[in-house]
């Protein structure tokens, strides 16, 4: 009943201040926002889709050739959905879709062979650790009989996180990534994973067995994500669950959800997660892409997409811009200093991811640079987290600047209903 | 609390995946004049924190002395004292553990001193390794401090001192025993400095936060300095509940596991979260043992009597179950009704979060921004 009305509370905080600028609607910023995800989360899908015509060709003529183009397919996909990444947190339809899609780290050995001196037979945590699917065409998890038989859709999402296990990941870009990688089995030297092409070959070039149930399982993985990236595309268009959702109201879920996924994924989840841990545990293993070794360019894309979404600003894969109004005009029009820090913070993150990624095509990747030793290459992955955790406190003072903390609530049970004190 | 906003409480207890902002956007309060958050921030940065920082230090350098002792003559006594010393800075760090800021996070300093929960089984893993090749370096404690922080801290130290598998080897010198203990002795020394860096790196943070106003780069305001006090509390209470018990307790009483739990091998999980409470309530209170005083921490913000009592007779209820329960999971779950009494007990510290959330954070006009949990 005391829910401030946001809109209102930031148009009227930008008119009474003394401020230069004229601030623009938190609806237009809004709209903005729903228009950067669904060019983010269409581009994503052009990619799959390419990525999908790759898949195709190798498992139809299997070569060194197509197996390369399906690896770069991959990696040119991986581009644009990183970008859409900030919308997870703060969005709940993001965030409940998202671990179709990206989920990480992975249990590898449900899928496909591994080496098992470095990964081990079994997991207390997890029954179908080393399931392998593609070897075993029924399957016996927690007593459980499946069966396999038939790789498809419908199989690999019915065993993704199966017995509630996060790491039993089936579907999404990691698995295809180790589908067209396998395992990085070089630590923190030089080096991502060694699978060959002839994991796919026809007859008796067919290497490490079951080629065609591995291309079965690489199809089906790949229709799927593209299939999941067109659904949450949709929800982005007009008339959209998702946009609807930030549109609505008083302006209140939108800009909440634009602050949430910026401050969320730049601190928790990125910062923390999927880089300063990696570099406490120097262990390859905490590398985000570790496969394929590009998580420089995941992290830096990731990166790219907190500054995005406060700019405005998207650059799609064809060049074209999508733009409009944006929460680093609202900031302006009520702190032009904080918005001024914020977005030198932010051009200093994408600046530290960019320092990563120009390492890695030097020759030195993610998980050599948290390697033990590494000094000057940590230096390098803390310089990123820094700048995470510092555009992070930035970001905090938004909810300030743009009047979110006007936003009321009731009083608890504890003090409203004395007698529900415990 | 409005409805509107009760989704994110849920989300950030049930997943980590959590979303944290504006769920403690303060209930409307008066301002609260900047000084006062700034007599706050003296009293609990100056007063109360550094006598406790030269206690872990103190408690870590017995700790060491003691390994030493025992690794040059190692026998069932020694093992005793070590493990002994063990619990007596382990008490200390875990009373000191939930005041996240400052020189206590910065480079991970804290996760250097306890790499802890280990969601993906790297410190397993790493230590099999280790255990494989016994790498010289790994006895350096200055080579040590360069490894993994799964391989220093307490929990390694744990994992040398407790795991019954290593009890023999310890004892009786073997190859792997001998190699245990100088990695363990190596790992206590690394605390000491560790703690000695972090009593010396404290005071200049304190003055920062001090200073905190429009001159200072990192707090422009004494009362956004003073959300870092009221993130610890809150934070503190959050990882008790979804990481400490959220984590043993599974899915359901089926899937329980003592194991997930913290400090479990050395069956202390219960007896960390007793003093993780000590340390909490020293933030809201200003007291902690001997130093401080009564009163000057946030609840010096609080100009509602019902609410600080509210706050104090919650917490008073969780340490007298904690109390009643014995330290280690294991053996309150093999308890017929072991589950049921570990679900109360998160109950009670969920409410206690709530309390903070929405009331001393309304109270204090603190709270909001992000925490650590936000990632998966």
């Amino acid at each position: 009943m005391k829910i401030a009305k946001i809109l209102g509370t930031a148009v009227l905080v930008s008119t009474l201040g003394a401020q230069a600028y004229a601030a623009p609607a938190a609806k237009d910023v809004l709209t903005t926002y729903a228009d950067i995800a669904h060019a983010g989360y269409e581009d994503s899908v052009i990619t799959a889709k390419k990525l999908q015509t790759a898949v195709n060709t190798l498992i139809a003529d299997p070569s060194a050739t197509s197996f390369d183009a399906a690896k770069s397919a991959w990696l040119a996909a991986r581009a644009p959905y990183q970008q859409t990444e900030v919308y997870r947190f703060g969005n709940a339809i993001v965030d409940d879709w998202e671990g179709k899609v990206n989920a990480w780290p992975l249990d590898e050995g449900l899928i496909d062979y591994v080496e098992t001196d470095l990964y081990g037979e079994e997991s207390e945590e997890n029954p179908a650790y080393a399931a392998n699917v593609i070897a075993n065409p029924s399957l016996s998890i927690s007593g459980e009989t499946i069966d396999a038989s038939i790789i498809d859709t419908g199989l690999i999402e019915s065993l993704h996180e199966i017995d509630d296990v996060e790491s039993n990941v089936a579907t999404g870009y990691h698995a295809i990534e180790f589908l067209l990688w396998g395992q990085d089995l070089h630590g923190t030297d030089a080096g991502n994973g060694d699978r060959e092409w002839t994991d796919y070959a026809k007859g008796d070039d067919c290497t490490n067995g079951n080629c065609d149930r591995r291309g079965a399982y690489l199809k089906a993985a790949t229709d799927l994500m593209v299939s999941d990236l067109e659904w949450m595309t949709a929800q982005w268009a007009d008339g959209g669950e998702a946009r609807a959702t930030v549109l609505e109201g008083d302006g209140v879920p939108g800009l909440t959800a634009m602050v949430t996924g910026m401050g969320s994924l730049s601190y928790g989840e990125l910062g923390g997660e999927r880089t300063k841990l990696g570099l406490l545990l120097h262990d390859p293993e905490e590398e985000h892409d570790c496969f394929s070794d590009n998580t420089h360019n995941s992290h830096y894309y990731d990166a790219l997409g907190i500054q995005n979404v406060y700019l405005g600003r998207y650059t799609r894969v064809d060049g074209s811009v999508v733009e409009g109004a944006s929460l680093s005009d609202l900031v302006a029009a009520n702190d032009a200093a904080l918005d001024t820090e914020l977005r030198g913070k932010l051009a200093s993150s994408v600046l530290a991811g960019k320092a990563m990624v120009t390492r890695a095509e030097g020759g030195e990747a993610f998980d050599q640079l948290i390697a033990m030793g590494n000094d000057d290459g940590n230096a390098v992955v803390q310089t990123f987290v820094d700048a995470l955790v510092d555009q992070t406190k930035s970001i905090e003072q938004i909810i300030a600047a743009v009047g979110i903390d006007g936003i009321e609530f009731e009083g608890s049970d504890s003090l409203d209903n004395p007698t529900a004190v415990n | 609390m409005s409805l509107q906003f009760c989704w994110r409480t849920t989300c950030l207890l049930t997943t980590a995946a959590a979303l944290f902002i504006s769920i403690a956007a303060p209930k409307a309060h008066a301002d609260i004049p900047d000084e006062n958050y700034q007599l706050i921030l003296e009293h609990l940065l100056t007063t109360v924190m550094p006598p406790k920082l030269d206690a872990l230090h103190g408690a870590t350098s017995d700790l060491a002395d003691t390994l030493e002792d025992f690794c040059s003559d190692p026998d069932e006594d020694g093992l005793a004292d070590a493990r002994g010393d063990f619990h007596t800075a382990m008490d200390i760090w875990q009373e000191i553990q939930p005041w996240r800021m400052g020189p206590l996070v910065a480079n991970g300093r804290d996760q250097h001193i306890e790499y802890w929960p280990d969601k993906h089984g790297t410190a397993t893993r790493q230590f099999r390794k280790l255990m494989f090749n016994k790498p010289a370096a790994f006895t350096d404690p200055v080579k040590l401090s360069e490894a993994s922080a799964a391989l220093q801290g307490f929990p390694a130290l744990e994992e040398v001192l407790f795991d019954d598998a290593h009890s023999n080897a310890l004892t009786s010198a073997s190859e792997d025993g001998i190699f245990l203990c100088q990695y363990g002795s190596a790992i206590a020394t690394n605390l000491v400095t560790i703690t000695d860096e972090l009593r010396d790196e404290w005071p200049g943070f304190a003055e920062a936060m001090r200073n905190a106003g429009p001159d200072s780069m990192d707090y422009p305001t004494a009362k956004f300095a003073a959300t870092d006090l009221y993130r610890a509390l809150h934070e503190g209470l959050l990882i008790i509940s979804t990481q400490k018990l959220g984590r043993p307790l599974g899915d359901g009483e089926k899937d329980a596991k003592a194991s997930r739990g913290e400090s479990e091998t050395s069956k202390r999980s219960l007896r960390n979260i007793h003093h993780n409470l000590i340390g909490l309530l020293a933030i809201y209170d200003g007291k902690w043992g001997d130093a401080g005083e009564e009163g000057k921490g946030l609840a010096a913000l609080i100009d509602s009597s019902l609410l600080d009592r509210s706050f104090r007779l919650n917490w008073q209820t969780v340490q007298d179950t904690l109390a009643d329960l014995p330290p280690s999971l294991a053996e309150l779950l093999d308890q017929p009704d072991g589950y049921q009494k570990l679900v109360d007990l998160q109950g009670q510290i969920d409410f206690l979060t709530t309390l903070v959330e929405n009331d001393v954070g309304g109270n204090t006009n603190l709270g909001g921004g992000f925490n650590a949990l936000d990632g998966d």
